[in-house]
């Protein structure tokens, strides 16, 4: 199948004059623009129209901004046990959490992968029980890696003093979209120190505004544009 | 510039393109195809008309199915406690989930109006012989605002285990970004138990949605 490509056009600025009567061709692609845009981004057919002429569809070849979408994918066991790690010795090179692979899957907006500064990453905020039995500080280790490439996020380090438990909520950020779609995921833990014991109860993946990256357009002022001399 | 029955000025058609162009590369941010550069950043209208956001459905959600994900013992009648008080103690949270927002909240009045969202909830516990009725309230710590309150009743008989209907708040205060929720309960008598088994927090901008309606006079910026 064909891309489907969108009604778009660029507006000409040749076919503006000042005080001439606006051209026929200028009314037509207007409402080509407007229908085009109400029906992009509601998928939807106008209030009162009995049929929809421009489809939801994807504008790939061109690209466009993905809207990004909040919570993406994770899980919440509140009380219960979702992952956990303990060891005697030290793991000093995160391993994965979960005994499958990938540990769960989140459906990331295809379009990330098409814009204008390149591919975003997500966002998690996870739920950490973190004990060190050892005799020193300890320091915990997070990332989460895409598993359909082998590409880990930036990794999150807590420190835990001797002798404690630490429950937090912790932040993990450059967590890789690869090519959008349902990506999957492992959580990946360890520490420096001997006897620690790693306890995750939450881990909510969001795509956030941080997800896409600045326009490189120039801002559009109101306040001193002009339109005749 | 406008006049019925006349002829319209090129000025008009020229604001009137260029509003379609912004709306364009506000939404895609992206020059036209065949454009080679774009002109106007994706930037905020809300300091004229204001407008609606696209809704991002689902924030938050967990589920424990016939388990329990968080337990909750009364801290007294008509005292509210964190619906996780009493979980092992190293797994009470201060902050019960978290869960970014799309949507703004410039402004202070109408059509500008600060989002709320939904959250679905349901709740198991066992009677123990007095009747009791379970308050329950989502607090938003990162604005310091609570939500509407819902209520479930536990009825007088003893030793069954009953689940609540399905609970939805409608007036969860929300804003831009990450935000920090506490799951909220009180009783009406004594110290009961409850547990939580679902929670689901929604941005559905809906006909009774999320996000109040644009009360502004034209749908497209009016001239």
């Amino acid at each position: 199948m064909s891309f489907v490509t969108s009604g778009f056009q660029a507006l000409k600025w040749s076919l503006y004059q000042i005080a001439r009567p606006g051209k026929f061709v200028l009314a037509s692609s207007l409402f080509h623009n407007i229908n085009g845009l109400f029906e992009a981004v509601t998928g939807k057919p106008a209030p009162g129209a009995g049929v929809q002429t421009v489809a939801g569809h994807n504008h790939s070849l061109q690209g466009g901004f993905p809207v990004f979408r909040s919570y993406v994918g994770g899980f919440d066991t509140g009380e219960s046990i979702g992952y956990t790690l303990t060891g005697v010795s030290a793991v000093a090179t995160p391993v994965p959490l979960c005994d499958k692979s990938p540990a769960f899957r989140a459906y990331v907006n295809p379009a990330v992968t098409d814009l204008l500064a390149g591919p975003p990453t997500l966002e998690c905020k996870a739920y950490v029980i973190l004990t060190n039995a050892g005799g020193t500080s300890s320091d915990f280790k997070f990332t989460l890696r895409n598993i359909d490439n082998g590409t880990n996020s930036t990794t999150t380090t807590e420190t835990v003093p001797s002798g404690t438990t630490v429950s937090k909520w912790i932040d993990i950020s450059g967590v890789d979209v690869g090519k959008g779609g349902w990506v999957g995921y492992d959580l990946l833990g360890g520490f420096t120190g001997t006897n620690g014991t790693i306890i995750v109860t939450a881990c909510i993946l969001a795509e956030t505004q941080a997800t896409v990256t600045t326009s490189t357009g120039v801002k559009y002022d109101s306040a001193t544009a002009t339109t005749r001399p | 510039m406008t006049v019925g029955q006349q002829w319209l000025d090129s000025e008009v058609l020229f604001r009137v393109t260029s509003q379609v162009n912004a709306l364009y590369e506000l939404i895609l941010d992206k020059p036209a195809p065949g454009a080679t550069s774009q002109g106007i950043q994706g930037h905020d209208h809300t300091s004229t008309q204001g407008g609606r956001t696209v809704a991002r459905g689902t924030l938050y959600s967990a589920g424990a199915g016939k388990q329990q994900l968080f337990k909750f013992e009364g801290p007294g009648s008509g005292v509210w406690g964190n619906a996780d008080n009493a979980n092992t103690t190293a797994r009470q949270r201060s902050v019960t989930f978290k869960a970014y927002c799309s949507g703004t909240s410039t402004g202070s009045s109408s059509p500008y109006t600060t989002p709320v969202a939904w959250c679905s909830l349901r709740f198991q516990f066992e009677t123990h012989g007095t009747a009791r009725v379970i308050s329950v309230r989502l607090q938003n710590s990162t604005l310091t605002k609570t939500s509407d309150v819902v209520t479930f009743n536990i009825p007088g008989s003893t030793g069954i285990i009953s689940s609540s209907p399905p609970l939805l708040l409608t007036e969860v205060p929300i804003t831009a970004g990450w935000n920090d929720f506490v799951l909220e309960l009180m009783s009406d008598h004594d110290s009961p138990i409850v547990y939580t088994t679902h929670v689901a927090l929604l941005e559905a901008a809906d006909e009774d949605g999320c996000y109040e309606s644009s009360t502004g006079v034209s749908p497209l910026g009016g001239l």
